[in-house]
């Protein structure tokens, strides 16, 4: 993880915004095909939606579909899509949460929310800039849908949903039961960890890697859930997810350190490892 | 003849009394409400035979009072004098006790100030003044009569003649007219006191059956849920667009799911048989819906259950609790479970799922209170439905018991 060498900071901070919007308009003359991201528990739906998606935007690539929310929000970070369909009501992290996260990254995303019924929910999206279509899709409703994204992809900065309409969404959300603490198999001894003591997680390809203290000692475990499910399980004002495979205890950060435009990373308190910050969990470290 | 709708007219009134009441319309009129119908209503009794008994009573105890003060020593006309006093007494007393202040203000379209506002103080004020002013008439009629015999004495004995002579009646008329009073209000406000009971009643029967309805629709809304019914349409949408081969089958079980929830709605009680045959086509539709692997499901138990009566849809919602929260929300799915038996004099029956954990608070939604109130109704005390997590987790087990005696 130490691969991040001090380099030297350029000037190019502040044409950032601007070099995202030349990009799109870049991948728009070039036709390079918008992708997409569709999200739905099941697999009917799921499949119209697909299937509706080539009909109506034909040029665009469908690069992931994901059957919960936490697959959805994993495979945002890894794809980062330009837009998201998705499904309200999913297992791990319901579609609004899935929003909720994407709005809080840098990332530009155009989100429609797919529902079966016209709920209290939707009349939040008509108030702000969100799209929603009901389910059985209707052809002249998603078209419509699929212009409105592609209004907003070409406009990167409306993309973002706005905070008070997730404000209001979040009447909806999902009651996760917190984790307090986790098994870990250490041979013959099943050890349990506390999920207060834990300095931070790391995904390692099929396990997660749990680093924490015990008894002021720092210890390692590896544990067979994977990171994206631990994630609904914590309290996300404490344990911030700050790369697609890490989340770290905020009470072990020390400082956030800029590399490059593209790069940052966190030392940690009193320990000689950084760790990574991915470019959509960056804004997470503004300064005040 | 054409008239305008006389209200106090009644049917099976006679020609004369609604003659009578053409004309007293307008009079009523005069009178504030309950008054107004209340002396219709008068009226109507007065004026036909039911009053005859009542009339005849009123004539002996005039004729009685005539002949008790005829006997004290009283001429036949100084008695029928005190008995018309009396009579005119009680009628002024009981019309101002009747009116009521209010009533009197309306007649008069004046206001009433100060202690006049009390019938009893007026009653009072109206006895003083006659007892005040008769020693003055009894000396004046002496003083006609006897001028010669004058003097400062003779007129003090007259007027104390007169005070002790009228004392007995005066006492009489006031104790009369106040005895009126009282009875007048205490009957006035024993009818008010029944008609406010009666509204009372009347509001919360409203209530009650306002209750019900909300019930039953919450019953509507609890067989049918949108999210479910326009869930399914898109599945169904998807596989005719593709011709899938599950389209066909899917359809045949949401239309024998909704044709046996609007049966069973208009019901009462419904056999456990057609419950348990509800939940199954549910639990089928949604393993269509999001496939096997995340949801299994088994209803089994006695056959000797199936005859047992239940209210419809208390069982559905269960189900549909243990799918929505138990295996919609989980990653990996899990196993519904449906188990009905006989034990003893009660009915058993338990619904589990393997899916997640309830939350550490268990929270009852509108769900369960509604499906545990109707069970009350229908099985008293002896109901009991009850959530807790299952042995061993993850997953949560609703249980559900009632005493056959009392269905």
């Amino acid at each position: 993880l130490n691969c991040f060498e001090p380099q030297k900071t350029s000037n190019l901070k502040h044409l950032y915004p601007s070099l995202t919007v030349f990009i799109t308009f870049l991948a728009i003359f070039f036709e390079m095909p918008t992708t997409l991201l569709i999200a739905d528990d099941e697999e009917a739906p799921r499949e119209q939606l697909r299937a509706a998606l080539k009909k109506h935007w034909p040029e665009a690539k469908i690069v992931a579909a994901t059957e919960h929310g936490v697959d959805a929000w994993d495979s945002f970070l890894e794809h980062e899509p330009q837009a998201c369909f998705l499904d309200i009501q999913m297992p791990g992290l319901t579609g609004i949460e899935v929003a909720q996260r994407i709005a809080q990254t840098q990332l530009p995303c155009a989100i429609v929310f797919c529902t079966a019924y016209n709920d209290h929910a939707v009349k939040a999206f008509d108030a702000g800039a969100v799209d929603y279509v009901l389910k059985p899709l209707d052809d002249t409703r998603f078209a419509q849908a699929v212009q409105r994204v592609q209004g907003r992809i070409a406009k990167p900065a409306d993309s973002q949903l706005p905070a008070e309409v997730l404000a209001l969404l979040g009447a909806t959300k999902s009651a996760h039961k917190p984790l307090r603490s986790l098994q870990a198999s250490i041979g013959k001894e099943v050890r349990l960890i506390r999920v207060d003591d834990v300095i931070y997680f790391e995904s390692d390809q099929r396990y997660t890697k749990v680093i924490y203290t015990q008894g002021g000692a720092d210890a390692e475990a590896l544990i067979r859930t994977p990171l994206k499910e631990l994630l609904a399980g914590l309290d996300a004002e404490r344990f911030w997810q700050v790369h697609r495979s890490v989340i770290v205890n905020t009470d072990h950060i020390a400082s956030a350190v800029r590399v490059d435009e593209s790069n940052m990373h966190i030392v940690l308190r009193g320990r000689g490892e950084t760790l990574p910050v991915s470019r959509a969990f960056q804004g997470l470290f503004r300064g005040q | 003849m054409t008239q305008a709708i006389n209200p106090f007219i009644q049917p099976g009134d006679g020609p004369w009394m609604r003659r009578y009441l053409n004309w007293a319309a307008k009079h009523y009129d005069k009178f504030p409400e309950p008054q107004r119908s209340e002396a219709a209503a008068f009226d109507h009794w007065l004026y036909s035979r039911r009053s005859i008994p009542a009339l005849l009573a009123a004539l002996a105890l005039l004729g009685g009072l005539q002949l008790a003060i005829m006997s004290a020593g009283a001429g036949f006309w100084l008695a029928l004098l005190v008995v018309g006093l009396m009579v005119m007494m009680g009628v002024l007393a009981v019309s101002r006790a009747w009116l009521g202040t209010e009533g009197m203000e309306y007649l008069t379209k004046k206001p009433i100030k100060g202690w006049r506002r009390d019938p009893m103080l007026g009653m009072l004020w109206l006895a003083g003044i006659a007892f005040l002013g008769s020693p003055w008439g009894y000396m004046f009629g002496r003083a006609m009569r006897y001028p010669d015999q004058v003097s400062v004495q003779q007129l003090a004995l007259w007027g104390w003649e007169s005070v002790r002579g009228n004392a007995p009646i005066t006492l009489a008329l006031v104790g009369f007219a106040m005895g009126v009073v009282v009875i007048t209000q205490a009957v006035r406000r024993q009818r008010m006191a029944h008609e406010l009971e009666r509204l009372q009643m009347q509001r919360e029967r409203d209530a009650q059956a306002a209750l019900a309805t909300k019930a039953e629709l919450k019953v509507l809304q609890a067989q049918i849920q949108p999210h479910f019914v326009f869930n399914t349409l898109a599945a169904l949408q998807h596989w005719t667009d593709t011709q899938d081969p599950r389209a066909s089958d899917l359809l045949r079980t949401l239309t024998r799911f909704l044709r046996r929830s609007t049966d069973s709605m208009a019901q009462e009680l419904v056999p456990l048989r057609d419950e348990l045959a509800l939940v199954s086509d549910y639990l089928h539709i949604m393993q269509q819906r999001i496939g096997t692997q995340r949801l299994r499901f088994e209803v089994s138990g006695d056959d000797a259950t199936h005859e047992q009566q239940i209210p419809p849809a208390v069982l559905l919602s269960l189900v549909e609790n243990a799918v929505e929260h138990g295996i919609s929300a989980s990653l990996s799915g899990g196993e519904v479970r449906v188990a009905h038996r006989l034990t003893g004099d009660h009915v058993w029956i338990e619904v589990s799922n393997t899916g997640t954990d309830l939350a550490d608070e268990i929270t009852e939604g509108v769900g369960l209170s509604n499906c545990r109130a109707r069970l009350a109704a229908h099985f008293g005390a002896s109901a009991e439905l009850s959530l807790k997590r299952l042995e061993p987790p993850p997953g949560a087990l609703a249980t559900l018991r009632w005493s056959m005696k009392v269905a």
